[in-house]
């Protein structure tokens, strides 16, 4: 395996910042999601579980899942994009993915990352400070 | 043959090429699941409705009216019981105000029970059916045959109760709410009536989401397996390319290191390079970063996506 190339920081950062974004917005869609769950099924629960006696509730319910499903897809996408540039594992992409499905996880996932990429530009070499460098000949 | 075709040929490539290609293949198998399961409800029904005989050899009491039966033709004999008929207005049929009659039938079960099994007789306009008061009055719906009597029309599964039955009128054609009326045992579809008697009109075909066809949340989920299958092979693409890209840097360094001479370029590196780079996360904001990579990278022409 040859060396890997030096990461961009400055195409990171911009990564990174659209992340961030993606992370707060689906930990408040999923947070959404769960108070209309539990709307649909506990406040207005049937008799049996997963049954519900509100249909507004359920009306509801279904137009905003197919929503947080397309939010956590463009989390989904926005996370891949920052863990390319990364260069990570494969498991800290399963990680990411992990943190947009567990309510009130992507916050601290978000805070966590953004920890691990300032650690990472400070340890790996990035395209920035070999310019730095360069431009010192 | 490109370089890049070169190191995809390479075995540790093509032993992931064909983990993706098996994923690429699972995801397909998922897709053309999910788009038969739209398509079903529209191939079941094509052919049109069958005749299925007597209602007592295809549902028993309490089955569900599943889509293989709803919409079929079959036929139920018994006697009317007088005094249990509901009317359910409030709907358009043909662009007129209608009232759809029911009443319940009660059928001789094979083990000598008796069950009741709800039958839409038909419509009438619901000015046929209004007293002098502009109320609607269930007593002037058309009176119900007496003795035994065959009916035959189409299977349908039981709207879904959305009131209650008050007075005679009901908001829907639902057995949830006529078995509290009526009592059980009962079936839990009803019978529409094709040939109607009297001033009766034919019910029209029952419409439900499943019966109209396509299931579109069936074909988004296909669509999305579709593309969750090419994102394994765009992944693998992907990791040719920056097994390429990474080479190549590493020969022109290699290259730029022999052409140079050896030396200068490494050991003229500033020794505070480390405090160049930012240690602090606040220095450098994405906004900051953003504004400055032409002159950053005018250097050393990097290959700026990974």
């Amino acid at each position: 395996m040859p060396t890997p190339r030096p990461l961009d920081e400055v195409a990171i950062r911009t990564s990174f910042a659209r992340f961030r974004v993606a992370s707060i917005v689906e930990g408040i869609a999923l947070l959404v999601l769960v108070a209309i769950m539990v709307m649909r099924y506990v406040v207005f629960g049937g008799d049996a579980l997963f049954t519900t006696t509100s249909e507004t509730w359920t009306q509801i319910s279904e137009i905003w899942s197919p929503i947080h499903g397309l939010i956590y897809m463009i989390y989904v996408i926005l996370g891949f994009d920052l863990w390319v540039k990364m260069r990570w594992g494969l498991p800290r992409m399963v990680l990411l993915m992990f943190f947009g499905v567990i309510p009130v996880l992507s916050f601290f996932g978000e805070r966590w990352t953004h920890q691990s990429v300032e650690s990472d530009l400070q340890r790996r070499p990035t395209l920035q400070d070999k310019a730095g460098s360069d431009r010192g000949e | 043959m490109g370089p890049m075709l070169r190191v995809a040929l390479r075995p540790h490539f093509l032993g992931l090429l064909a983990l993706m290609v098996v994923a690429t293949i699972v995801c397909g198998l998922l897709a053309t699941w999910q788009w038969e399961r739209a398509h079903h409800a529209l191939a079941d029904k094509a052919a049109g409705a069958e005749q299925l005989g007597d209602i007592r050899d295809v549902v028993g009491i309490g089955d569900p009216v599943t889509n293989a039966v709803v919409g079929d033709i079959v036929t139920a004999t018994g006697q009317y019981a007088a005094d249990e008929q509901i009317i359910v207005p409030g709907r358009l049929i043909d662009g007129e105000e209608a009232v759809i009659i029911v009443a319940s039938l009660h059928l001789d079960l094979e083990d000598g029970t008796e069950a009741r099994l709800p039958v839409a007789r038909g419509w009438v306009p619901a000015d046929e059916i209004t007293g002098p008061d502009g109320e609607l009055d269930p007593a002037l719906a058309p009176p119900l045959p007496s003795g035994e009597v065959e009916v035959s029309g189409r299977l349908e599964a039981s709207e879904s109760a959305a009131g209650g039955i008050d007075g005679g009128i009901a908001g829907e054609i639902a057995t949830t709410l006529l078995v509290n009326v009526w009592g059980s045992p009962m079936y839990s579809g009803y019978l529409a009536q094709v040939d109607p008697t009297g001033a009766l009109e034919p019910m029209p075909e029952a419409q439900s989401e499943f019966s109209k066809g396509l299931d579109w949340q069936n074909i988004g989920y296909s669509l999305q397996w579709v593309l969750f299958g090419g994102f394994f092979l765009y992944l693998w693409w992907r990791s040719v390319r920056t097994a390429h890209l990474d080479e190549l840097a590493e020969r022109r360094e290699a290259m730029q290191e022999s052409l140079e001479g050896p030396g200068p370029a490494e050991g003229t590196a500033r020794p505070d390079d480390d405090t160049v780079h930012p240690a602090d996360d606040s220095g450098l904001t994405a906004v900051a970063a953003s504004s400055s990579p032409a002159s950053v990278q005018a250097g050393s022409t990097p290959e700026k996506d990974v």
